[in-house]
């Protein structure tokens, strides 16, 4: 094609203008780039899982070789261990987008604000998740736990554990990753909100080991749920604003 | 004295909270009525507690700290719940009135929430053996205070006044979820610490203290939130008037 | 007459020290009311101090 014939075609481009995807087809293109570019240096899942790895053991360690104590505590050290990997993770998810000022060029796309937003919390929902697939094996081995009821429970519970982690992550991660001194203003801002999680995940995931004699499973599963809604609501909602002001 | 009278002296408060927004500058001139109250209600709540309650049947001479805990408590999540309702504001109608406010009361609503914080620890001493124990009512008040302790060193690290705003404004609706689950953390999850008193629950011989107490320190966090608002303006406003070396002429901002 | 006097002994061994738990009901204590009010008023005079320093000097 020569030059000329390139500038003859150039009004044509001009009046098919690409329709403007809407929410849910903005999403799914953002989160396949996220997706993409993390399968493509898959660098920050490795660090993920080994990371995720390190606190598991360091627990024991720390610990020493008490084992009854190391099982009795075992849910509580998973959750923990998924947590401390999450800001990894989340902070990790906004220091990519800084390079080149990739945000602000999704921003002009123009790509929908909530739609960065879901495509960011479910990138990270499914890091996450991927995270404690690895884990629990891991840990069921590592603490002798058995388990008791079904591994769908299991995995279901961490599903919306680490749903509701990454959607107020992803919130705090879009602003802590701004300000001055980002690596102590996550921790502190997110643990806050992400303690009614941590309890109800830990004695959810406590009794998928220990048993539910007390029919508790379902009112800790509603309380996760419910904090679900909110945080994602919320996420949704504010999300936009935040972004405008970067 | 019967237990109603020191209810007048919520009108004062009230009153000026209800006229506030239709007469923005008024607490410029009546703050320090506010102030004169705070350490009236404070002063006669902290005598009757500390001289004229007889001590109680479980709790000893102990039960005088509610005088003091409580008040300091209830206000810390009131100014927590006026720092939400400042955010709001802020996001649906952008006014630095609400952000100077929000800033303000999350500050005194700190303050609060530490010492009533504290104060409650002392009185776990005594009648429950330690100072702090894991429980649900305490641990989401210390987790309280870390999470506004952030949203504070986030407007600290934070230079851009537009930005800073919004951020913080995010920060302070999100936090709704965390003095809602303080409040009701003694109802959901069973917990060492009583359920929320109400009159009749409270040691009858205290309520009248108590009151006095209550409605001197509600004064005295109005007080404070106004003072800490006017600082916050004043910085808002060095930061967003140009430098006079630039010419700015007097008075301009 | 006696047994009363008894009576009144136990009781007087069983008073247990200030501030002491386990007998359901807490006895004395001063020092933590008193630690608590110094507390309250020391929060306030170091908050309003505070607010002093910062004010706006225009």
């Amino acid at each position: 094609m020569t030059p000329a014939e390139t500038v003859a075609q150039a009004p044509a481009v001009t009046t098919a203008r690409p329709v403007r995807p809407g929410l849910f087809a903005c999403t799914v293109i953002l989160l396949r780039k996220d997706l993409l570019l993390e399968w493509r240096t898959r660098a920050r899942l490795n660090a993920l899982v080994f990371f995720g790895i390190c606190t598991l053991l360091m627990f024991s360690f720390a610990l020493g070789a008490n084992a009854m104590a190391l099982r009795e505590h075992a849910s509580g050290y998973f959750w923990l261990a998924i947590l401390f990997a999450s800001v990894l993770s989340l902070s990790e998810s906004f220091r990519v987008e800084q390079e080149n000022h990739s945000l602000d060029g999704l921003r002009l796309a123009p790509a929908n604000g909530r739609a960065i937003f879901l495509a960011k919390a479910i990138g990270n929902t499914v890091l996450l998740w991927g995270l404690g697939a690895v884990l629990a094996p891991l840990s069921i081995a590592v603490f002798d736990l058995r388990v008791v009821m079904s591994l769908f429970t299991l995995a279901f519970i961490m599903l919306v554990g680490s749903m509701a982690i990454s959607a107020a992550g992803t919130f705090y991660a879009s602003i802590a990753s701004n300000a001055r001194a980002r690596d102590v203003l996550l921790p502190i801002l997110l643990f806050p909100v992400l303690v009614p999680v941590l309890i109800a995940a830990v004695k959810a995931t406590t009794m998928v080991f220990e048993g539910d004699p007390m029919n508790q499973m379902e009112s800790w599963l509603t309380l996760l749920g419910s904090l679900n809604v909110i945080y994602w609501g919320l996420g949704l909602v504010l999300f936009p604003r935040i972004i405008e002001d970067l | 004295m019967p237990s109603w009278v020191p209810l007048v002296l919520l009108l004062v408060p009230v009153g000026i909270c209800l006229a506030l927004p239709f007469k923005r500058d008024l607490l410029d001139k009546v703050w320090l009525v506010l102030a004169a109250e705070a350490v009236f209600g404070i002063g006669v709540g902290t005598y009757l507690a500390l001289f004229s309650v007889p001590p109680e049947r479980d709790m000893g001479e102990v039960v005088r700290i509610f005088a003091a805990h409580v008040p300091q408590v209830q206000n810390a999540l009131l100014a927590v719940v006026l720092n939400f309702g400042c955010s709001l504001w802020f996001l649906i109608r952008k006014s630095w009135v609400a952000d100077s406010l929000a800033e303000s009361s999350a500050e005194v609503g700190l303050y609060l929430g530490a010492v009533g914080t504290a104060l409650g620890a002392i009185w776990a001493k005594p009648t429950w053996g330690v100072y702090w124990t894991w429980d649900p009512r305490l641990t989401s008040a210390a987790v309280m205070l870390i999470y506004y302790a952030g949203y504070l060193a986030l407007r600290r690290f934070t230079d851009n006044p537009d930005t800073r705003a919004t951020w913080s404004a995010a920060l302070g609706t999100f936090g709704i979820v965390i003095p809602v689950t303080v409040y009701k953390s003694v109802v959901w999850m069973k917990s060492m610490h009583q359920v929320q008193s109400s009159p009749e629950t409270v040691y009858p011989q205290l309520v009248t203290a108590f009151r006095f107490s209550a409605i001197g320190f509600l004064c005295l966090m109005i007080v404070f939130i106004y003072q800490r608002y006017r600082i916050a303006q004043e910085q808002l406003k060095r930061e967003v008037a140009p430098p006079e070396a630039l010419g700015a002429p007097q008075g301009a901002a | 007459m006696i047994p009363l006097l008894v009576l009144a002994q136990a009781a007087a061994d069983a008073q247990p020290s200030p501030g002491q738990v386990g007998s359901g009901r807490v006895i004395g204590g001063w020092e933590f009311v008193t630690a608590a009010y110094v507390l309250t008023f020391l929060g306030i005079v170091l908050y309003a101090a505070s607010l002093w320093v910062r004010r706006p000097r225009s």
